[in-house]
């Protein structure tokens, strides 16, 4: 492992002046009031957050030239308060971001309240023991600034509507018949050990882009055009993979089951036995057990790192 | 669509999840394309088991607008994958020209026909441009348009009498030389050396190949590369109506003759210029949706996401970065794709080009 000259750096740290002061012109930011020992700061930062201690400076210099680098500056002298930067920012993403939270929420009145909690965090109206807190402290110009907002507004979004779902009142609870207690369903078949195996292994053998699409296919019920649009091929393509991967599924665990002692007749009928009579909940199984960190709570914790 | 099997559905589903989400940078970055390699894979593994993460992704994702190609989704099963639905479209559209053509008779008519069309440049779509590059034709002659009226010129011969529709062939025959002037110093006027490219158009028969050329592919959302100047470039897509709305047209892009990039977003009326701070002279450009990929002079090579609204600017390098002209871009969808430089150098990505392998 190579290191600069201060063993606490990172090997890529050696040459992050000259990368800075190469790239430095390319992301305007004299004009909003950063410095080029500035932006070696925000490097640096960026870099501690997604380079690998040991990535060489060559990698490092590649890996800051792919950033969004004007983005970057003017998200950052927002977030140090410079006003030509608010000006940029305003002129450039108000009405984007209105119209991405009226994407998103699909209501006026929801979307307005999406976007001016979102603006009031991209503001920095929050302090948090003395110290301002803007969101824009968190792009790291990874992907576009336009980019960031719209999935920053998508998050909010959702944990809002989470939140809201379990404050549901108890007259649109009435409304919605659920005061009256439903029958208790019926017991469900549970799904056989050894068919739950021969899955399991079959879709472990699968590529994270194979899961990746499986799900947001089947479970999600997105359109093959939205999945190929995510993952950076066509439509057309997206159906002959998931088709395959079908067809590929029902053979490995037909053949896993006659491994695990079962005739070819036999696993069929488990299968197609499945298929008729098992009623999966996806819904339920789809709300996440663990919900992890929200945003604000990453947020909270890293500003405390940070005056840690 | 194949179904996938309840009990498929429910392993899928009850995958752990993992218990920490990427920030939201990272899911920008990869609905963007700009991630690659091990990163990309982890974020996947996380995506494919993450139910919350992906509704942010698919909740982020910019609204299907001008430059997005509307794909509905396919009845399951059904045989009409989507690759079959273009395919049988672009086969309508050949056959409606082509009737049309043949319909309205002689050479010099539908020749005439064209050229009466009056704005230039109008050939978009891939098949065109390579037509148009690879035998350019004397400019004397009509030029094909891929606005080509063909049901107009349908309705036009069941509403006009038949004498009255001699006479404006002949007349129109009468005109075609000095009306087909007229597209070559408007394109001129647009880019400099844009009508070498798109120009020409020599009797009825290149013509329909022409438009045959111009239409088939205006009907599938395929990806496109230019190297010469004055050669169109987009996603081609036509403006289709969906239910009541209409939808803006795509975005066109092209080179001019002195390396700047043009970008149109009003099917070719007006072309604005994309400014760059580096002043780079530009020589290529490929187009997957509202993903743009532009290249040129010393090794300069931008990116832009969302239809020129931003760009960054790529750095391909291996051992030493690449520094000599980029001539030819072609990408085959938003991840795969090559570059040539001057002296014949191969480039490859796979990654939207975040990362380049020369080959």
């Amino acid at each position: 492992m190579r290191h600069g000259a201060n063993p606490s750096e990172p090997a890529w740290g050696v040459a992050l002046s000259a990368t800075a002061e190469e790239l430095f012109p390319r992301c305007g930011g004299q004009r909003f009031g950063i410095s080029l020992s500035g932006f070696r700061e925000i490097l640096h930062q960026v870099g501690s957050k997604y380079l690998a201690a040991d990535d060489s400076p060559a990698a490092a210099r590649r890996f800051f030239s792919g950033l969004h680098l004007e983005e970057l500056a003017l998200a950052r002298a927002c977030a140090a308060g410079n006003e030509a930067a608010w000006e940029a920012f305003l002129l450039r993403y108000r009405e984007k971001l209105y119209s991405a939270a009226h994407h998103i929420a699909r209501e006026d009145s929801t979307a307005r309240e999406l976007a001016d909690g979102l603006y009031a965090d991209l503001f920095g109206t929050a302090v948090r023991e003395g110290k301002r807190v803007c969101k824009l402290d968190f792009y790291t110009g990874r992907g576009s600034l336009e980019g960031w907002l719209r999935t920053v507004l998508a998050q909010e979004y959702i944990n809002r509507y989470r939140s809201l779902k379990r404050l549901v009142s108890l007259e649109e609870q009435e409304e919605a018949g659920e005061q009256y207690a439903a029958p208790a369903p019926e017991p469900q078949a549970e799904v056989d050990g050894r068919l739950a195996t021969a899955v399991d292994v079959a879709l472990n053998s699968l590529s994270s882009e194979e899961r990746f699409l499986l799900s947001s296919y089947y479970l999600d019920h997105r359109t093959l055009a939205e999945v190929g649009r995510v993952l950076g091929i066509h439509a057309s393509n997206v159906s002959r993979r998931l088709e395959k991967l079908a067809v590929f599924l029902r053979g490995h665990v037909r053949k896993s089951l006659v491994r695990q002692g079962l005739s070819e007749r036999q696993a069929e009928e488990l299968m197609a036995l499945d298929v008729r009579d098992l009623q999966v909940n996806i819904r339920d199984r789809l709300a996440q057990k663990n919900p992890g960190k929200t945003f604000s709570e990453q947020k909270a914790e890293a500003s405390g790192e940070k005056e840690g | 669509m194949t179904e996938l099997p309840k009990f498929v559905l429910h392993r899928l589903a009850v995958s752990p999840a993992a218990v920490e989400h990427p920030p939201a940078d990272q899911l920008a970055a990869f609905v963007e394309q700009q991630l690659a390699g091990a990163e990309r894979e982890k974020l996947l593994a996380h995506l494919a088991s993450c139910h919350s993460c992906r509704e942010a992704i698919w909740h982020s994702l910019p609204e299907a607008g001008a430059s997005q190609p509307i794909i509905i989704r396919a009845a399951r099963p059904s045989f009409w994958i989507p690759s079959w639905r273009w395919v049988g479209m672009a086969a309508a559209a050949v056959v409606i020209a082509t009737v049309g053509l043949v319909y309205r008779g002689g050479p010099g008519a539908a020749g005439a026909k064209f050229a009466s069309t009056p704005k230039p440049p109008a050939v978009t779509a891939e098949g065109a441009q390579t037509l148009a590059a690879n035998a350019p034709r004397p400019a004397a002659l009509p030029q094909p348009q891929r606005k080509a009226p063909v049901p107009k010129i349908q309705m036009e011969a069941k509403a006009v009498p038949l004498k009255s529709k001699l006479a404006e062939r002949e007349q129109a025959s009468a005109n075609q030389l000095a009306s087909a002037e007229k597209p070559v110093q408007a394109a001129d006027a647009v880019t400099g050396a844009a009508a070498r490219a798109v120009a020409g158009g020599a009797g009825a028969t290149e013509a329909r190949d022409s438009a045959i050329n111009a239409t088939a592919p205006a009907l599938s959302p395929v990806p496109a590369s230019a190297t010469a100047p004055g050669v169109m470039v987009g996603s081609a897509m036509p403006a289709l109506v969906l239910g009541k709305k209409k939808l803006a047209p795509p975005t066109l892009w092209m080179l001019s003759a002195d390396g700047h990039l043009l970008r149109s977003t009003d099917s070719g009326k007006n072309w604005q210029s994309v400014p760059f701070e580096d002043k780079v002279l530009f020589r290529a450009v490929a187009v997957v949706g509202p993903r743009v990929w532009a290249g040129g002079v010393g090794g300069a090579l931008y990116y832009s996401s969302d239809d020129g609204s931003q760009w960054t600017r790529l750095a391909p390098s291996e051992s030493v970065p690449l520094t000599e002209d980029i001539r030819a871009l072609v990408f085959q969808d938003g991840r795969h794709g090559n570059l040539t430089t001057a002296s014949g150098q191969s480039w490859s990505t796979t990654d939207g080009g975040h990362s380049w392998h020369k080959q």
